[in-house]
């Protein structure tokens, strides 16, 4: 009787409106909170909006994600399959009978065109792609590619599964000014633009010659529209007006109280953690000091209050699973030992923490509790207080951040990128906590690629993360969403940076 | 024509003051570079970015070169959107002239009768329960009012749309997205032109004109409408000249709140994300908008009362 309900809230709607019946027609509606501009130029995205909209349109080689069974690991996406040659050069082989949407042909050569367009020196984007050490894209034959890369890069096929290396097609960029790519996208998708309505939404129609359909597929339109206020996002759903839209946890209830609405609760990759600063506070620089803190917050606790319950989430150090140390357990909650420790290293009575530097929202409630348990064991915090977002990075960047939280996520779920938070070559690492051999391991297993050796190598790290934290780790944020009910084939992205847009459907 | 020349000139200083604070704010807030590349971007990358958009250079040259192209309207490109700016402000300061004009109006159509009523029924039911409404809608925070509107008119009720602004459809379905957040908008200047209004119908109906005009017997509508309320209205039309302010402040929340793809939302996202030469631009543009629409009042005040244009 459910669906009665809808259909017949949805025919209200549309009454008033006085639209004609779309019985037809079936649309699906997400909503975004941040604006999208750049939707048709993928490598040059910033904000998550716009990589979300972009892979509605455009494909990778390959993808880490399989939104029909929710479960991360690389699918073959554009390429079918690919092999290593030798540690700097890999073979992907493309997948046949592609078309762009403007008609052009997949291949090799659109594969070339699009990732030395990004890789130019001069091309303005600032994604994390163009790290990537690509020295030479090869074409092979029609739809075999080579990357040759300048030293060894393990993850090559993670790296390449994000807009950075979504493949364009050439005829329509290869003379377009940026400002017309910019809103002008042709990608090989599930879904091409109908219409964008600049800061208000992407209108986007099925392209019925993807690749990748199943005999569920029945949506003819997806809609992206951008609402920067969640109470009225959740609205639009709660009423019946949009289909998706990733809410607080404050709103769950809500969400299970409407029967035309049902609350999804993903696992994700982002991690609950509160960082250190060892430059700022002296007392830090104890690795005791550290392990003291982190045994002194109950992460039980804490799960039960903010993250729905789902205590298998907790964090035991930086690097998420499947990559997980699996003989590492998740620092108990033990204040008593917290304090021994402290006295240990010289702090019986404890010390002052001036501020929790809050760094997006997400992070405040957990940080009040954080400060909570700390002033248990003798570890006094002044204020918890939320950054502006503009102070927040500029501080981030300078690393004058004071002991900080913040939901972090690497946008590819291997070991390397997950250390990226703490080793001291990028802009992010502001806890000031340098260790010699993590770095070491860290150079090393990002020119490994023998999986044995990286095993070894994460596992050191691992180690030394564990006994010697730069972080509080506290757990895998769940992320939830409201979903109106006669959606199928949902599993949100647990990197919460893009979606597997094709593997959506409407019960009939 | 001095008077006017006179105020224009304020007008020009106070735009260019105007553009220099704007200037000045965006380098207290923060990096931009920072904010456009995020913070994962490697140094060398921000670097580059840096050099691009030019802030190696000394801030009194940026400052220059900014002055100058603002003042021949070209206020760059924006960071975000990569294209010019000013079209892009106009684009939407039309959009939101299609809530705000409409706000403006509904304002003054409820403020007069109901400022005109609560003045000539003063302390009665209908003067309280006016004073209080208007003392509500001026103390409501307006993102709660439309929270609230959508909660109940959207959510409970079903009978109008939560947000967005439709271009599809018919004329009703278009207008029935603009309902709520005309009201949102119309309730802070509604408020604040009915309390404004009473007390101007009341200074006017105690002058001894008034009460001459009722003394000799004339029939009272004709007092009220032709004698108080004409004065009555003259300060009116200068305070309403100026709830435009409030229009454009309001906007900045009501747009965000009700997904209207206005100039508002522009500013407030733009602000955000360091988007300097929208904020920039936006904030001269406001800066313009008051200033030319003082001017206008100033020049009505003149006309209709006499008096201020010759001293």
């Amino acid at each position: 009787m459910r669906h009665y309900a809808i259909s017949a809230l949805v025919a209200t709607g549309l009454g008033l409106g006085g639209i004609v019946s779309a019985q037809a027609e079936t649309t699906v509606t997400y909503i975004v909170n941040e604006r999208a501009d750049l939707i048709g130029d993928p490598p040059r995205n910033v904000v998550f909006a716009e990589q979300y909209i972009t892979k509605a349109m455009f494909e990778p080689l390959v993808f880490d994600f399989d939104g029909r069974t929710g479960e991360s690991g690389i699918v073959p996406a554009l390429a079918t399959e690919w092999e290593i040659i030798d540690d700097n050069t890999w073979h992907f082989y493309l997948r046949e009978g592609v078309n762009f949407h403007n008609g052009e042909p997949f291949n090799a050569e659109a594969v070339k065109f699009s990732i030395e367009r990004h890789l130019d020196p001069d091309f303005p984007s600032t994604d994390k792609f163009r790290d990537v050490p690509i020295s030479e894209v090869n074409v092979i034959d029609e739809y075999t590619v080579e990357f040759v890369t300048e030293t060894p890069v393990p993850i090559l096929p993670e790296r390449l599964s994000r807009n950075g290396a979504f493949i364009l097609a050439p005829g329509h960029y290869q003379d377009l000014p940026l400002d017309e790519a910019a809103v002008s996208p042709v990608g090989t998708g599930p879904y091409k633009l109908e219409e964008f309505r600049r800061d208000d939404r992407v209108i986007m129609t099925r392209n019925e010659d993807w690749w990748g359909w199943d005999e569920h597929s029945n949506i003819d339109r997806l809609v992206i529209r951008m609402i920067p206020e969640l109470s009225t996002a959740f609205s639009e759903v709660m009423s019946g007006n949009a289909d998706i839209v990733r809410i607080t946890p404050d709103l769950a209830d809500a969400v299970e109280a409407n029967p035309d609405v049902e609350l999804v609760v993903a696992p994700t990759l982002v991690r609950a953690v509160t960082i250190f600063n060892l430059d700022m506070y002296p007392e830090l620089q104890d690795p005791r000091v550290r392990v003291a803190l982190n045994k002194a917050v109950d992460r039980d606790a804490m799960i039960d209050a903010f993250a729905f319950g789902q205590r298998e989430l907790k964090s035991t150090t930086l690097i998420n699973p499947p990559n997980e140390h699996p003989d590492l357990e998740p620092y108990p909650y033990d204040p008593e030992r917290a304090r021994e420790l402290l006295a240990e290293a010289g702090y019986p009575d404890g010390f002052t923490i001036d501020t929790i530097d809050v760094m997006i929202p997400d992070s405040f409630e957990y940080s009040e509790a954080v400060a909570q348990y700390w002033g248990q064991i003798g570890v006094e915090v002044g204020e918890v207080r939320q950054l502006e977002a503009s102070v927040m990075r500029e501080r981030w960047a300078a690393r004058t951040l004071s002991v900080a939280s913040f939901a972090w996520s690497a946008a590819e779920n291997t070991p390397e990128t997950d250390a990226w938070a703490v080793h001291d070559d990028r802009q992010t690492n502001s806890t000031h906590w340098v260790r010699d051999d993590f770095l070491e391991a860290y150079r090393e297993i990002t020119q490994t690629v023998d999986p044995a050796r990286r095993d070894e190598l994460n596992r050191k790290m691992q180690e030394i993360l564990y006994e010697d934290p730069p972080w509080v780790y506290l757990y895998l944020m769940p992320a939830a969403y409201a979903v109106s009910d006669r959606i199928r084939g949902y599993s949100p992205h647990p990197s919460l940076l893009v979606e597997d847009w094709g593997s959506i459907y409407v019960a009939e | 024509m001095k008077f006017i020349l006179q105020r224009a000139g304020q007008g020009l200083i106070v735009i260019f003051a105007a553009l220099t604070l704007a200037f000045i704010l965006m380098f207290v807030i923060g990096d931009p570079v920072t904010m456009i590349t995020g913070a994962e971007a490697s140094r060398e990358q921000a670097e580059r970015l840096r050099e691009q958009l030019g802030f190696n250079r000394p801030l009194i040259v940026q400052y220059f070169d900014f002055m100058f192209g603002a003042v021949q309207g070209d206020f760059g490109v924006s960071y975000r959107h990569q294209q010019p700016v000013l079209p892009l402000l106009w684009e939407r300061l039309g959009r939101s002239a299609e809530i705000a004009l409409p706000a403006l109006f509904l304002a003054i159509l409820v403020s007069v009768p109901a400022g005109v009523v609560s003045a000539l029924r003063r302390n009665t039911t209908i003067d309280y329960s006016a004073r209080v409404t208007a003392l509500i809608g001026q103390a409501a925070p307006n993102f709660w009012v439309g929270i609230m509107l959508i909660v109940l008119f959207s959510n409970i009720l079903g009978w109008l749309p939560a947000s967005g602004r439709e271009i599809d459809g018919g004329v009703g379905k278009q207008l029935s997205h603009m309902i709520l957040p005309v009201v949102t908008l119309a309730l802070m200047p509604m408020a604040y032109l009915t309390r404004m209004m009473r007390s101007t119908m009341l200074e006017v109906i105690n002058e001894d004109y008034i009460r001459t005009a009722r003394a000799k017997g004339a029939p009272v509508p004709r007092v009220v409408y032709i004698h108080a309320l004409r004065n009555a209205l003259i300060p009116y039309v200068t305070i309403t000249a100026l709830q435009i302010g409030n229009l454009i402040a309001g906007s900045m929340v009501v747009e965000s709140v009700f997904a209207w793809p206005g100039m508002g939302r522009l500013l407030m996202d733009s602000i955000r994300q360091l988007d300097i030469p929208v904020v920039a631009a936006g904030l001269s543009l406001v800066a313009a908008l008051f200033v030319i629409l003082n001017l206008i009042a100033d020049i009505c005040y003149a006309l209709l009362d006499p008096r201020v244009g010759r001293n």
